[in-house]
């Protein structure tokens, strides 16, 4: 650039001698709108391989996503959560199915203004609707992420600051999961070694309540959930430390009860050899709710009496992933998830989990960057507060490419 | 509950880090060379994070990248005292290989402010090629 602008003066000085002023400065001018467009050119060809850009003056819009196909053998036929495998005297036969709902679409884009950069992402997944047209197999849409950063502020619907800072490497979720996408208006503070978030969440709690066989939601909620979270980051990994607090509220006609609940989560990933590494997560909480498990617990009971008794629960997983060539990898992980639900509602219901384990083993197969190829055995357990127990199985295949 | 703390017992027992144990000028080299192909290989790896939205794994590769630029930025340095017992031509070498690499770090660095990652291809393989070039001159096989 320096020597374009310096080759240009001296074309011009060199000239000076035989043009008129005004055509000096046409010329110039047309130096410069070269100069420019030389530069843009140049810009477009930086632009790594196998991405779409569409960049005007200040805003970059990327484009990318990935095509997914699950195949999944379960035995017996069961949803893989920690308060869906059926007790063992309920199963039902052995299934297989197969289905690209995983599949994703997003859209981001970036913006510099004077509080910082604007990013932005936009993202679905087809998770939509279950397909009742079992010739073509309509999948819905559905919204993941809908996010703006300003600088350190953010809001709209992405992942939850509770959640765990890292995630196993498995195909099926970890029966502790603390996983929650919702509305968020977050304040996050970036720097060095440390992070800190301070979030405001969609409240939502459900509970056990008599007539119900499963849990109902409060919708009575008046005060948004806050999330305090702080994360460290360092050459062996990083941690986080989350703190949920939220206040739970039921109202019926004649009664109403309010009760403060919260949570702790500890998550994060230590390397260990070379790309190998731990990763984990613990929790511990009162009317954490949701936020775990994917709603397998709900926040509490309400009572005979219309009051709320808050459920504890308490859980963690732990994964080794190794490392056996720079294509192939293995995850070995084991998680747990426990309650102590009211002794009251076995009373209102009789599908409530005490404990659920499980254990996972995968290979995973990376022929290309971009392209995954894997199978994963899972093993696991569910107690039931009356006694019961189920246990199930399952074969995950995943092929996946990113685009 | 027992499971639960015997998960956590277990954890203790085998959480442990790699730490540069040598004080040697060329091992401490090595060593940094083996955590940046360690780093490369992490930001690959970015987009198969779970659970993360495209915004948290753009803040992923930002971390990754000025670690990066860090170490090469600390690699760049040392490069100068290897250079003691060279003859003044090599010595004129290893000092380009170290400004270029320097030069590379603040690129990096720059991108990863700009959240420039359409870049990030590009500016990898400088790195690379940078390395590549030194390690030709003086025979080194990696």
């Amino acid at each position: 650039m320096v020597k374009r602008n310096y080759l240009a003066l001296g074309i011009l000085l060199g000239c000076s001698a035989l043009f008129a002023d005004d055509e000096i400065e046409i010329l110039r001018k047309q130096v410069e709108e070269l100069s420019q467009k030389i530069d843009f050119i140049e810009k477009q060809q930086k632009v790594q391989k196998g991405v779409l850009e569409l960049v005007s003056t200040d805003t970059v819009l990327s484009i990318g996503g990935r095509i997914q196909l699950n195949g999944n053998y379960s035995s017996p036929s069961t949803s893989y959560f920690a308060s869906k495998i059926p007790a063992n005297s309920e199963q039902k036969s052995d299934k297989f199915s197969m289905n690209a709902r995983d599949s994703r679409f997003w859209v981001k884009t970036r913006t510099p203004s004077e509080y910082g950069m604007i990013r932005t992402t936009l993202e679905i997944d087809f998770f939509g609707s279950t397909a009742t047209n079992v010739s073509v197999n309509d999948h819905n849409p559905r919204l993941r992420h809908a996010y703006v950063q300003i600088g350190d502020f953010g809001f709209g619907q992405t992942n939850s600051a509770f959640n765990s800072v890292v995630a196993i490497e498995t195909a099926n979720y970890a029966m502790d999961d603390t996983f929650v996408r919702q509305p968020v208006v977050r304040y996050t503070h970036n720097r060095g070694d440390w992070a800190w978030d301070v979030s405001f969440e969609e409240p939502n709690a459900m509970f056990f309540k008599n007539g119900s066989a499963s849990l109902v939601k409060g919708q009575s909620d008046t005060l948004p959930d806050l999330v305090l979270r702080g994360r460290y980051f360092d050459s062996w990994g990083e941690v986080g430390l989350a703190y949920l607090s939220r206040y739970i509220r039921y109202e019926e006609t004649g009664s109403s009860d309010g009760k403060y609940g919260y949570g702790l989560n500890l998550s994060g990933r230590i390397k260990t050899f070379g790309l190998d590494g731990i990763r984990f997560n613990a929790h511990y909480g009162e009317g954490s709710g949701r936020y775990i498990a994917y709603n397998g617990f709900g926040a509490g009971t309400i009572t005979s009496q219309g009051d709320i008794e808050l459920t504890e629960i308490y859980g963690g997983h732990i994964g080794y992933r190794h490392w056996w060539s720079q294509k192939l990898r293995s995850t070995l992980a084991f998680s747990y998830i426990g309650a102590d639900t009211s002794d009251e509602a076995l009373t209102y219901s009789t599908n409530i989990t005490k404990e659920s384990y499980a254990t996972q083993l995968n290979l995973f197969y990376n022929p290309l960057k971009t392209l995954l190829a894997g199978i994963e055995l899972s093993d696991a357990t569910r107690k039931f507060k009356d006694g019961r127990r189920g246990d199930a199985q399952a074969v995950n295949f995943i092929v996946r490419f990113d685009f | 509950m027992r499971v639960f703390l015997a998960l956590f017992l277990l954890f203790g027992l085998f959480g442990c880090s790699f730490k540069d144990s040598s004080k040697s000028t060329p091992v401490r080299h090595m060593i940094k060379s083996e955590k940046l192909h360690i780093l490369m290989r992490e930001l690959d790896m970015v987009i198969y994070e779970r659970q993360k939205s495209e915004i948290d794994r753009d803040a992923m590769r930002k971390r990754y990248l000025l670690t990066l630029s860090d170490t090469l930025k600390n690699l760049s340095g040392e490069l100068d005292k290897l250079v003691d017992e060279k003859s003044q031509e090599d010595q004129a070498v290893y000092k380009k290989h170290a400004l270029l690499l320097k030069a590379n770090a603040n690129d990096l660095e720059d991108l990863a402010q700009k959240y420039q990652f359409e870049l990030l291809s590009q500016r990898l393989d400088e790195v690379k090629q940078t390395c590549k070039s030194c390690h030709q001159h003086f025979g080194v096989k990696r």
